[in-house]
């Protein structure tokens, strides 16, 4: 067989990170995604990291984790070849994919109606901050605005500090896991029942949907009138992460698994005895000084792997705090096959994540790095029945 | 007088049927999705093993016994766990509308029986559990697929279903660190031991489980067979972090935390205090926006001063922003805060609160939440779908309790007959509270 979305075609309009996140997967799995750049390439690839330090647009490491396995097509949608290149492309297309902000595809001659019009049964996906509709529809977002607004980011944090956004841009990627979602609903339905329509995806409500905590924040304050804060320390103390010798693990022992977690630090005898077991002992302040008296010099002889390792053994919660370095290093991970090499035309041999999950039957590949600017312009453009002439003035505008 | 015709069901999944085994945060959360997409996902319990952490920590605390310091725990209807807490709970209840659920006895050679009958006419079994918990139950893939061969087996363990890892256990604390976010957030001036704990995975394999399935049912109109998918929880997540994946593998870069600073360079970026508790966040991008804001603040001459006015320069002098707007938003009233510097173009949101989002007037002006009511819980507004397909029929079924569909799923898709399913009640193998001694 060959992979899951085999006769899938995607256009792909969005730039930056939510928009190219949930298109990525798309492609990892077989659907032909025809990334559409506008002349100079789109923002995406302009973000950092890049290799060697310094902004090319052929070496953003965002971009090419983003765009792998993608197609790349650059049209200019504001000038007539473009637009009716894309139009003709859209008759072909089971989705269309978008993250401008709204009324931008509209202006530009591509909205739902315009799209519709190519071809009855497209799916037109908006992927926007706010949505398409309501008063904070023209706001602008960035990742700690809309985590802030729509995820648990209040709570987050020190009782006496800010609040703490997520690494990186963690919220945007999570909007696009969702965006991903509503993609392949829009396939499905599209396949399935042969109806088209144009599905408003709002970040914001993605976020405010998250199943970490904030649906269950929102539903403990309507239930009961509390509200989530910063909090203090842990609420006991063989729980939380903690430094070790060669850095910091988190642990989690509550009490039900005492008898286990003390057996995992070799029965000291310090920490025997019926007093741990009372109810309240591990949020005990005097217990504690005891506790860590024992407990610190045992986290100084081990290492984070072997704590992890010694953990698992005797069936505590934990983990190291590993950093992308420890990750690339661990030889479970290389071992199952989560890295992959590609070969991309400017920046050599790259490893980047691969597969986010194996099917058996229709497995992920990987067909080809992300796309140079403009790489398949001329080819896609062929495939989708535009003349010479035709392509040729789709090149003139771009380059003018 | 006759009915109405009813309208043909064309959600995106409807005809499918889920067998949803899931526990905690990041299963229950995929199953749902599937569930508003169409689908119906039978909730499969077992009333004689608590899942500790999946219906909340404990099934049946008195009041007194309920902490007070996290309403995620705590937040019980009114403040009360009622006689039957396990279905009050804020951690659950919102995660389990669109669902029907069952009790199955799965310790049991009939209990399993029934299971296997139930995935020879499904779809879609859909699982997170440690893989030997599963294993131990002989729900395999092998077993699955020799039961049904149109089946999809769905399974999303931590760190998959082979390697060294497979049987570790974690929640998703524990795989945040391994991928390595819990060092890229935090404060950049404390010690990452204060660091609390953020559950991105469990939104993650959320999302992504539900579209591999979706895949998964897609490839099989046409081969006409199942698969089994494997989704590493941690391998998944690896997705999160490009930046810092291929800072590592491109340039030998280790990155840290940059705390509320924006990793793509915009200037000023951070999370600044207002009045009353209140927090802005603001990520200035252009120049214009940077203007934009001076004005905003009454400040004009920051607008055109040369060590603020260009991208470039505003990049050097982080830190000194920082205290120039920290000034400038200390007095201010962080919701009206937002709306000037939004209204001038200046990317900038509040902090919301729980309340402050479940009252937000844009969702609501969105006719985000909607009312749902089961006997439990009373009705109250849940937060809706997480994106509108306005030809689909989307629909939401409210939060289901603790085997609600018994009779419907062992008389109706098993085709038990009554004297059988009466015994089955009578012995106490299902219902629809928790076993006595679950406490």
């Amino acid at each position: 067989m060959g992979a899951a979305l085999d006769g899938v075609r995607v256009l792909d309009l969005t730039h930056l990170l939510t928009g190219p996140y949930a298109t990525r997967f798309l492609a990892d799995y077989g659907a032909d995604v025809i990334k559409i750049e506008p002349p100079g390439g789109e923002p995406g690839r302009w973000l950092a990291p890049f290799q060697g330090g310094e902004p090319d647009p052929e070496r953003s490491g965002v971009f090419f984790a983003l765009n792998l396995n993608k197609r790349g097509v650059v049209l200019d949608l504001r000038r007539p070849a473009g637009r009716d290149a894309l139009l003709r492309m859209a008759a072909g297309a089971d989705l269309v994919v978008d993250n401008f902000r709204p009324g931008v595809l509209e202006r530009l001659g591509i909205g739902y109606e315009a799209l519709r019009e190519a071809n009855e049964r497209v799916v037109l996906l908006s992927v926007s901050n706010f949505g398409q509709t309501g008063p904070y529809r023209d706001y602008k977002g960035s990742e700690t605005i809309l985590y802030g607004m729509g995820g648990e980011m209040f709570s987050v944090g020190r009782v006496d500090r800010e609040p703490l956004k997520q690494g990186g841009t963690v919220a945007l990627f999570q909007a696009g896991g969702g965006a991903l979602v509503a993609a392949m609903a829009g396939i499905m339905a599209a396949r399935r029942f042969g109806i088209g329509q144009w599905i408003d995806f709002s970040i914001y409500e993605a976020l405010a949907s998250s199943a970490d905590r904030r649906v269950m924040t929102m539903m403990a304050y309507a239930y009961s009138g509390q509200i989530a804060t910063r909090q203090g320390e842990a609420v006991f103390f063989s729980n939380g992460i903690f430094p070790c010798a060669d850095g910091y693990v988190e642990l989690f022992a509550e009490q039900t698994k005492w008898d286990r977690f003390v057996r995992m630090l070799g029965d000291p005898p310090g920490l025997l005895g019926p007093r741990w077991r009372e109810p309240g002992a591990l949020s005990d302040a005097a217990l504690k000084e005891e506790f860590d008296v024992v407990f610190y010099p045992w986290l100084m002889t081990h290492k984070k792997r072997d704590i992890w390792r010694l953990a698992a053994e005797h069936s505590i919660l934990a983990a190291p705090l590993y950093t992308a370095r420890d990750l690339l290093d661990d030889p479970v991970f290389r071992e199952r096959g989560a890295w992959a090499e590609v070969e991309h035309g400017v920046m050599g041999r790259v490893t980047v994540a691969g597969r986010a999950f194996d099917m058996s039957d229709t497995p992920w590949r990987l067909r080809r790095p992300a796309p140079l600017l403009g790489e398949h312009t001329e080819e896609v453009l062929a495939e989708a029945g535009l003349t010479p002439e035709m392509i040729r003035a789709v090149l003139g505008e771009a380059a003018a | 007088v006759t009915a109405a015709p009813q309208a043909p069901d064309v959600r995106p999944l409807a005809g499918f049927r889920v067998v949803d085994l899931t526990v905690a945060w990041a299963g229950p959360f995929g199953a749902m999705l599937l569930g508003d997409l169409g689908a119906e996902v039978l909730r499969v319990e077992n009333i004689h093993v608590w899942l500790s952490h999946t219906r909340n920590w404990r099934a049946r605390p008195t009041r007194r016994e309920v902490p007070a310091t996290d309403p995620i725990t705590s937040g019980y209807p009114y403040g009360e766990p009622g006689d039957r807490p396990w279905e009050r709970s804020p951690a659950y209840v919102p995660l389990h509308r669109n669902r029907r659920s069952v009790t199955i006895d799965v310790r049991t050679e009939r209990g399993r029986g029934y299971l296997k009958r139930l995935v020879e006419v499904s779809d879609v079994v859909y699982d997170n559990n440690v893989p030997e918990t599963l294993e131990k139950l002989g729900i395999t893939w092998e077993a699955v697929s020799a039961w049904n061969p149109r089946a999809i087996m769905f399974r999303a363990p931590a760190y998959g279903l082979r390697g060294e890892y497979r049987n570790y256990r974690a929640w998703g604390t524990h795989i945040e660190a391994v991928l390595g976010h819990t060092l890229l957030r935090g404060y950049p001036d404390a010690d990452p031991s204060g660091t609390p704990p953020v559950y991105a995975c469990d939104f993650q394999t959320g999302v992504i489980g539900a579209f591999a399935v979706m895949a998964a049912l897609f490839a099989r109109e046409r081969s006409g067979k199942g698969q089994l998918v494997e989704l590493s929880q941690a391998e998944n997540g690896l997705s999160l972090f490009p930046q810092a994946i291929m800072d590592w593998t491109l340039n030998g870069v280790v990155q840290a935390t940059t705390g509320n600073r924006g990793v793509h360079g915009e200037a000023p970026s951070g999370v600044y205090a207002c009045r009353a508790g209140g927090w802005i966040a603001i990520d200035v991008c252009e120049d214009a926006e940077w203007r934009a804001l001076a004005n905003v603040f009454g400040r004009p001459e920051l607008a055109d001063a040369p060590e603020f006015a260009t991208a470039e320069a505003r990049r050097a002098r982080l830190d000194e922003l920082d205290s120039v707007l920290g000034e400038l938003t200390r007095e201010r009233d962080a919701t009206a805060l937002m709306h000037a510097l939004q209204a001038a173009g200046v990317p900038a949101g509040e902090v919301q609160r729980a309340d402050q989002a479940y009252h937000c007037p844009h969702l609501r002006g969105r006719g985000f939440f909607e009312r749902l009511e089961n006997r439990y819980t009373g009705a109250h507004d849940y937060p809706g779908l997480m994106f509108r397909m306005p030809a689909s029929g989307l629909r939401i079924d409210p939060p289901t309790t603790l085997g609600e569909f018994n009779e419907y799923v062992y008389r109706e898709i098993l085709g038990l007959g009554e004297a059988e399913y009466e015994e089955l009640v009578a012995s106490g193998e299902i219902g629809d509270t928790f076993d006595e001694t679950i406490r």
